[in-house]
């Protein structure tokens, strides 16, 4: 086991020096470059996972200081000060991600002197900062056991009934707070995890949890330090969190029922599959394992349930705090790697503190009953045996030398290649352009609707264009210094179109007439000519049967043009769809005059050309 | 208290008054292209103008909410409604929690992300501009109205009486999240840009302040329970413990 603690220090070590790169990262470059944070998703995983999910970890030590103390029950001794202790790393490491989460972390003091009493984060800043201290009071007489400081241990010995009636009070009206700061999210929390009852949900949950978290600290320190673990009583701490998180799990079952979302489980939205499998990991599944008695007996299944527990309340924080806002917000935060690895970095700072202590001071005192058993293996006092392991903290750095490398070559790499700045400004990614329809000589026929009447026409685009006098005449028609709606329509040319025009082939339409209509013989003796022109009217363009009586189906503008090479699209919607739709999905800075409106539509005239 | 009524049938989305608020808050250079662009609301833009899909132009700013959820969320009291109604933001106390950020139903306060010492920024109505707002100055349609709450209601009630057939007969802001002093009268629902519409006339803070209000009562109540069951039952110990000890005495003698 001295091998797995060497191991596991060793990793603890590479991510806190890792997070302490991020650290001087954040300090130096602000919040902007190191993390995903933005205006849609304000609140990531430092504040909603290492302060809120850490402080409710944490509640181990106001529960046992609770049971304890005030209801002053005796067997749960040996869980008082690993309790103690979890609760002051779990603050501190809350109190230290919050400082790196705010932006502006040289001001922290200022909730001291400008209040706003109607505030929940006013009231979570408070308690967490005076329940803060209370753990280093509760904290301190364990680590001047062995000092010579007596009138600071008989001082500290005389407020602590005091100090722990005062720390429960700060736990009980903080840990409801957490919740209520998301009360102030009724239109964006989605309503899977928005609830009037958030408070209560928050406090039992920390509370089980908490528990749990007493039981898995319990039991790593056992297995780590070759202990016996007090399975029994961690069974009756489990049995007790069970309770907590029924409660928990009937309040939860309770108000999704009141609130009539209870329906939106079964939506099938991913918010509803997570929140169901939240539920299973942070209550379902641990309190089936506490209801069989034989789990409650084993370190495994203690340690199992007790995972399950922690993962569960982690993910609840993280689903209230973070992904119920995805929604909402209308995109979705995945946290930068400089993020995550302070994420990891602050508890493994943590944990190492926590090793520390535990092999400084006295902190798991085992039951009698259990070292009586053990008498063979594990020496009577925790305290030396605990003492023999502390390699790394007695200053034997050179005997170590190797694994300092080791760690280093593997921090400074990671650090250098995961935390350089991110790319601040990504240009617009190149989009290939098709040529404007008609400029393609194999589709040079197509149809437009040049008059804007909803009919179309044949237009020969290239002969226009040699008519006009090639590259030259664009500008006949394209004209870009008039505004959009003062396009050249076919007939401001084309006023003649009574004449025989060479785009409509009159051979053509009465053979195709005649043999539609199964008429025989010559023009004169089929009478295909009235088909079009009425015999009884004069014969001029207004008599005439219009294309569009037949050719309904082509002459109509179709509601989709995509897929379409014939049809071309009018010089304003081509102007509208293509250009400024296109620029509007890549990057609008790059052009930002295209996609303004008031790019051509300024009211003044002319319309400016359109920036680049 | 002052306002703004918002006539979205007179838009016409030049984005003039973008162009006015960014140079009059000095968040761009003059001459820059900032008016065409068409960004979110930022940092570095406090009004800006969405097209929507029924093809209206709708102007995006701090709505300068009655009772302010910002207001309420921030613990150090930065962000504050001053007498006249403008919710405006003291950057001396912020310590740059984004609170505010979260707690804005409308999603208006925005954060400086590109820089080391980040601030909130939003809209605060031009409170110590003379004049009025610049944006108001600048809209060459009339969409925009400054003046009192209370004269911008009666004209928005004028203009839905005298024309029923050109506007829904709804001032959105007029009871939403508790009323906002940005008022908007429209041809179109607007309800989707009005998420408070489902708080039926309630502000964040009407549904936070009963909570924030038993705290200090669930504090003593939590406090005295614990001194009370403590007493007791170190009381009860204490006289077991005794018992037991005479009880021994007893056995002994």
């Amino acid at each position: 086991m001295k091998v797995a603690l060497r191991r596991i220090k060793d990793v603890l070590w590479t991510l806190a020096l890792l997070a302490l790169v991020v650290v001087v990262l954040r300090l130096t470059k602000g919040l902007g470059a190191t993390t995903a944070l933005s205006d849609k998703i304000p609140w990531g995983f430092w504040k909603v996972l290492n302060m809120v999910a850490g402080v409710a970890l944490a509640t181990g030590g106001f529960v046992m200081a609770f049971a304890g103390h005030v209801l002053g029950i005796r067997s749960l001794k040996p869980l008082i000060r690993p309790a103690i202790l979890l609760a002051f790393l779990g603050y501190g490491s809350s109190c230290f991600a919050l400082l790196m989460d705010i932006g502006l972390p040289f001001r922290f003091y200022n909730p001291f002197f400008h209040w706003n009493e109607h505030s929940f984060l006013f009231e979570v800043f408070w308690c967490v900062t005076l329940y803060f201290t209370v753990t280093v009071l509760e904290l301190a007489p364990i680590a001047l056991e062995e000092s010579k400081l007596g009138r600071v241990k008989r001082f500290l010995g005389k407020i602590s009934g005091p100090v722990v009636i005062l720390g429960i009070t700060f736990s009980c009206l903080h840990h409801s707070s957490l919740g209520s700061l998301f009360l102030v999210s009724p239109t964006r929390l989605d309503p899977l995890w928005y609830s009037p009852f958030l408070p209560l949900h928050f406090f039992l949950s920390a509370v089980g949890a908490g528990l749990m978290m007493v039981i898995l600290l319990t039991l790593l320190v056992a297995r780590l330090y070759r202990r016996q673990a007090p399975v029994e009583l961690l069974g009756k701490v489990a049995a007790a969190a069970g309770i907590v998180l029924s409660i928990y799990f009937a309040s939860k079952v309770l108000d999704l029922a009141l609130r009539g979302a209870a329906g939106d489980l079964l939506s099938g939205r991913w918010e509803a599959r997570l929140f169901l499998v939240e539920m299973l990991l942070s209550v379902i599944l641990p309190v089936g394992l506490v209801l069989v008695p034989r789990m409650r007996r084993t370190s495994r299944g203690l340690a199992v349930m007790g995972l399950l527990a922690v993962t569960g309340l982690v993910l609840n924080r993280l689903d209230v705090g973070v992904f119920g806002y995805f929604r909402s917000a209308g995109t979705i935060y995945v946290p930068t790697l400089p993020e995550l690895s302070l994420t990891l970095g602050i508890p493994a700072a943590a944990g190492l503190v926590f090793f520390f202590f535990v092999e400084r001071f006295r902190i798991f005192d085992l039951p009698e009953k259990v070292e009586e058993e053990e008498i063979e293996t594990v020496p009577a006092t925790a305290c030396t045996a605990f003492q023999s392991q502390t390699g790394v903290w007695t200053g034997v750095f050179l005997d170590n030398l190797e694994r300092w490398s080791l760690i280093l070559v593997i921090v400074v790499p990671v650090a250098l290649g995961i935390f350089s700045p991110r790319a601040s400004a990504r240009g617009p990614a190149s989009t290939p352009v098709s040529p404007p329809r008609g400029a393609d000589e194999a589709r040079a026929k197509l149809k437009i609707d040049g008059n804007r009447n909803g009919r179309l026409v044949l237009f020969d685009h290239e002969a226009h264009k040699k008519r006009e006098g090639g590259e030259e005449g664009c500008g006949k028609c394209h004209h870009l210094d008039v505004p959009g709606d003062r396009w050249t329509a076919c007939y401001l040319c084309h006023r003649d179109m009574d004449r025989p025009r060479s785009i409509f082939d009159h051979g053509l339409h009465e053979k195709r007439i005649a043999a539609r209509l199964g008429l025989r013989g010559t023009l004169a003796e089929n009478h295909t000519c009235t088909e079009c022109h009425p015999p009884d009217l004069v014969r001029a363009r207004e008599n005439t049967k219009r294309c569009v009586a037949c050719h309904e189906k082509d002459m109509r503008m179709p509601e989709r043009t995509e897929g379409r090479p014939d049809l071309a699209l009018s010089y304003r919607d081509a102007l509208h769809e293509r250009c400024v739709r296109c620029h509007e999905k890549q990057d609008p800075k790059a052009h930002p005059g295209l996609t303004e409106c008031a790019a051509c539509h300024s009211g003044s005239g002319s319309a400016s050309s359109p920036g680049k | 208290m002052k306002a703004i009524l918002t006539d979205v049938t007179h838009c016409v989305g030049c984005n003039r008054c973008v162009e006015a608020c960014a140079l009059d808050n000095h968040l761009v250079e003059r001459g820059s292209e900032a008016r065409y662009s068409r960004e979110e609301l930022s940092g570095r833009r406090y009004c800006t103008v969405l097209h929507t899909p029924e093809d209206r132009f709708l102007r995006r700013q701090c709505l300068h909410c009655l009772e302010p959820a910002c207001a309420s969320a921030c613990l150090v009291g930065a962000l504050h409604r001053l007498p006249e109604g403008q919710v405006v933001y003291d950057s001396d106390k912020c310590i740059g929690c984004r609170y505010c950020m979260l707690a804005c139903p409308y999603q208006i306060p925005k954060y400086e992300w590109d820089t080391t010492h980040p601030y909130i920024r939003k809209c605060d109505l031009c409170h110590d501009r003379e004049g009025g707002p610049a944006c108001v100055e600048a809209c060459p349609h009339d969409a925009l109205l400054y003046g009192e709450r209370e004269d911008l209601l009666r004209e928005a009630r004028k203009r839905i009486r005298s024309n029923p057939g050109r506007y829904l007969p709804r001032i959105w802001g007029e009871h939403e999240g508790g009323g906002t002093a940005v008022l908007f009268i429209s041809d179109v629902s607007l309800e989707e840009y009005w998420p408070t519409t489902k708080l039926e006339k309630r502000s964040i803070p009407d549904l936070t302040a009963p909570y924030v209000v038993s705290t200090p009562f669930l504090a003593v109540g939590v406090a005295g329970f614990l001194t009370v069951t403590s007493w007791i039952i170190h009381r009860r110990n204490r006289l077991a413990a005794e018992a037991a000890e005479r009880g021994d005495e007893g056995g002994a003698s």
